[in-house]
């Protein structure tokens, strides 16, 4: 009997038997997953699960799947899997308030039909071009409906995220409702040269999707009635009753969350095509009637320039791109950690902020939730009007040391800054930006077209620090702590600080070398005025060698800053090459060193043998 | 089977690799291929990302070829050289051969997986990664190297040929990498159903390894390489007990 199974029938059973245990395992065991990633990407996370456990409206997810058209598609069969297994432990958590179905719409169905209905995206896949569905609609009680239309599997580490939202805005009767109080032209405005309507700010976008937004015009009186939170946005010259609503809606338990500016890039005058109305308007936010209420500084006139956190501009010059000492990249480092609102982000972009800071009698407490770098000082806004080379601005800029506050937290007792009794105080809850172009596309998001439809692309986090600090104002942190998670850039932090190494030692350079080109220019120009107006043809020997001295040293100078240039990015470089050649050789070096080392004992070893053996 | 008997036959085989310089050759080939492999066609360096993806991309053809050069030997060379006789006669259960001789190939083959530790440190060291995702991608890496090797190891005993061993190795393997794309499910489309043809996209190392190396380490994955492995080795020893009635 046994020897049978040691034959070709014995290998062909066991071919079977182990196709057959593979695809049991593929279909049956289900969550039983170590998560070593360090944010736990792949586990449910607190905020998730008390989000699921705290739901009370019962929760309808359909989750719509192609099988068919997907049966050439294993990566997308395995999305498919992980999409469902987090549905089924999200069901799981949330104790009978959820409840979770799979459709798959094959054509000429019902089912097709009706995810068409709710926009589901069809992507065409295979040769045969089948229609691919795989989207989650979402239904409450009270007829509320939310859709995925279409779930990318790289977007994987978003997943959880997207349901979560989707739960909790199903899961609420009314969406919270937030008023928006602009002096940009956030909603896109008109294209004055195509007349067409532009595309709305993304950020717009995102908090649309969230809350229930209400815009309210700058020259109205008051906030609409039920505001949870109001979002000011660049406020200028807002008419005093509206002002005084403004701190009613405060002092009656509202929410602030300001961006102001001491220099909007992105304003815009009525007419853009003035180029001297774009050159002579005010770009500076307004709001010091209450600020001074509160005893928060603003350098409207000022700005934060930061050599440390400067991103790379292209100068469109066709030159290389340079440092821009006014628009920052606010890294990890210099985010409040221990706050929701920026805790988990990586990284989100400024242009021109100012700094914030308490006066002494100020009653609140500040906590910042952005700053600058210590290579940071403060500089003229004047400076930015007729920019042209934005690399001046970092030779220009003195470092004081200090960490400036550009986005702060805020909370206190407060005196009312309208109203006839002084003693009347309040309690304020805001939390401040001192940015407005913070919220402008250019320096957060890209669109990009993804099967039809229009995807933001976010290259920092700024769209996320709005929607965080909503939900956080409103009082969810839940969301939050799992939304703040999906993006985690992981750069070489070496290499960026050999590259800002490298550029403070050219810009020293440049700096010694242009002052030197600039006192032989006035040397040159002194012989030349000396010379007076007379016989303007005819040098003097003098002159005429300094003049060639003048031309020899112009192109030295000119010879050692390309030289400066070139070396900028030697340090990388070679910091490249040798990380190459420790990986590349180091190892096979010591192993090949071994293996000859081993060899040659042995032959010794055999050599003494054969000797010993010789003497016997 | 007893545990005693497998670690001497490991043992004896492990220090088999390194009496002959095949196996420091292979190492370094091994080192040197991964490392040029990570920073000329993955551009570790140019992408500044603090992560190992361009380094275990390419570990599954990398091991394509040289798992089955390690393996291709196991049983081949015994029988070419009528060894295997002398072995089986010792006082030990062809299963533990198998499974010793299968053991030191594969700790072989960790030995040089390990030796690629400064990757590992270069990249703490230009920023700071997530170390969770690099343990589990080395674990799926070695896992994945255990299965090829545990085929290759029963394709050996097939043939005195070494040659021939690789070259079936090499085939197989790759079969076993791409079973989950559309060229391969193509062949089996329409006479099969879904079921199996899911069982089959099931059996791709690409997809386990790819699923291990995000950072999570699922039972399935890992029952499915202690499956491939197991199921070969007990190929490995039927097709020895089939030899030896020859």
């Amino acid at each position: 009997m046994s020897k049978n199974i040691y034959s070709a029938t014995g290998l062909a059973l066991l071919a079977v038997l182990f196709l057959a245990l593979t695809i049991l395992i593929g279909a049956s065991l289900r969550g039983v997953r170590v998560d070593l990633t360090e944010q736990g990407l792949y586990t449910l996370s607190p905020g998730t699960i008390n989000l699921l456990e705290d739901l009370q409206e019962p929760v309808t997810l359909e989750f719509y799947f192609s099988e068919e058209a997907s049966s050439d598609l294993p990566m997308v069969r395995n999305f498919a899997r992980r999409v469902q297994e987090l549905l089924d432990e999200m069901a799981d958590q949330a104790g009978g308030n959820l409840e979770v179905e799979r459709i798959d719409p094959e054509p000429f169905t019902e089912a097709e039909d009706q995810a068409a209905r709710y926009g589901l995206e069809a992507v065409p896949v295979g040769s045969g071009g089948e229609e691919l569905y795989l989207g989650i609609v979402g239904t409450n009680m009270i007829d509320g409906l939310e859709v995925l239309p279409f779930l990318s599997p790289g977007r994987e580490s978003f997943l959880e995220y997207e349901l979560a939202r989707m739960i909790y805005l199903l899961g609420r009767p009314d969406k919270p409702r937030v008023a928006l109080l602009s002096g940009l032209d956030m909603d896109g405005g008109v294209d004055m040269q195509t007349g067409q309507q532009r595309e709305p700010w993304a950020v717009l976008e995102q908090i649309e999707q969230m809350f229930d937004v209400e815009t309210v015009e700058v020259d109205a009186d008051s906030l609409p009635e039920a505001t949870d939170v109001l979002v000011l946005v660049h406020p200028q010259g807002l008419p005093e009753a509206l002002l005084s609503d403004i701190e009613g809606f405060l002092a009656g338990g509202g929410r602030l969350l300001a961006f102001v500016d001491p220099f909007a890039e992105t304003a815009m005058p009525d007419n853009p095509q003035d180029p001297m109305a774009v050159m002579s308007m005010d770009r500076t936010s307004n709001l010091e009637t209450l600020f001074e209420a509160w005893g928060l500084e603003f350098s409207s006139d000022q700005f934060v320039a930061d050599a440390g956190l400067a991103l790379q501009v292209n100068t469109g010059q066709g030159g290389s791109p340079v440092r821009h000492a006014a628009i920052l990249g606010v890294t990890r480092e210099f985010m409040n950690r221990d706050d929701v609102v920026t805790g988990e982000l990586d990284a989100v972009n400024l242009a021109s902020a100012g700094r914030l800071d308490l006066s002494e009698e100020s009653p609140l407490s500040l906590e910042p939730l952005l700053t600058s770098s210590e290579q940071a000082g403060l500089m003229d806004v004047g400076r930015l009007e007729m920019l042209s080379d934005p690399s001046e601005l970092m030779s220009e800029m003195g470092a004081t040391g200090e960490r400036y506050t550009l986005a702060a937290r805020l909370d206190g007792e407060v005196p009312r800054a309208f109203g006839d009794d002084e003693g009347d105080g309040y309690s304020l809850n805001a939390i401040v930006v001192s940015d407005v172009d913070f919220l402008a596309d250019r320096y957060w998001v890209q669109r990009q077209r993804f099967f039809g439809t229009s995807v933001l692309d976010p290259f920092a986090g700024n769209g996320d620090f709005v929607v965080n600090a909503i939900d956080n104002l409103i009082g969810n942190a839940d969301l939050i702590s799992v939304r703040s998670r999906a993006t985690s850039s992981r750069p070489f932090t070496l290499v960026d600080s050999l590259r800002r190494e490298a550029e403070r030692n050219l810009r020293t350079t440049e700096q010694r070398l242009e002052s030197e080109l600039a006192e032989t220019e006035r040397r040159l120009g002194e012989l030349q005025q000396a010379r007076g107006d007379s016989d303007l043809a005819i040098l003097t020997p003098e002159q005429e060698a300094e003049l060639d001295r003048f031309m020899e040293q112009r192109l030295e100078i000119r010879r050692q800053l390309r030289q400066v240039r070139r070396e900028l990015d030697q340090d990388i470089e070679a910091l490249g090459t040798r990380i190459k050649i420790i990986n590349i050789a180091l190892v096979p070096v010591l192993v090949t060193a071994f293996a000859l080392a081993v060899a040659w004992r042995r032959s010794r070893r055999q050599k003494a043998r054969h000797r010993g053996g010789d003497s016997e | 089977m007893t545990a005693r008997n497998i670690t001497t036959i490991m043992r004896r085989e492990l220090a088999g690799y390194f009496a002959t310089p095949v196996a420091y050759v292979f190492i370094v080939i091994f080192l040197i291929m991964s490392a040029a492999f990570t920073f000329y066609l993955g551009g570790f360096y140019e992408r500044e990302i603090a992560d190992l993806e361009p380094f275990f991309r390419f570990h599954p053809w990398l091991y394509l070829f040289l798992v089955p050069a390690v393996g291709m030997r196991l049983w081949a060379e015994e029988r070419k050289y009528g060894t295997i006789e002398l072995l089986l006669t010792l006082p030990l259960t062809v299963s533990e051969a198998v499974v010793g001789k299968f053991l030191a190939a594969w700790l072989f083959v960790g030995l040089a997986l390990a030796l690629t530790f400064p990757i590992w440190i270069t990249v703490n060291v230009l920023g700071d990664p997530d170390n969770g995702v690099i343990v589990a991608a080395y674990l799926g890496s070695w896992l994945m190297a255990g299965g090829m090797l545990a085929i290759s190891a029963a394709l050996s005993a097939v043939t005195r040929n070494q040659v021939v061993a690789f070259i079936l190795s090499v085939v197989i393997c790759f079969g076993f990498l791409l079973s989950g794309l559309p060229m391969v499910l193509d062949l089996f489309r329409g006479w099969l159903p879904q079921t199996l043809l899911d069982g089959i996209a099931n059996l791709s190392f690409l997809a386990h390894f790819t699923s291990i190396s995000r950072g999570v380490i699922d039972l399935r994955d890992l029952i499915y390489f202690a499956l491939v492995i197991g199921f070969w080795l007990l190929a490995n020893r039927i097709i020895l007990e089939m030899k030896k009635a020859d």
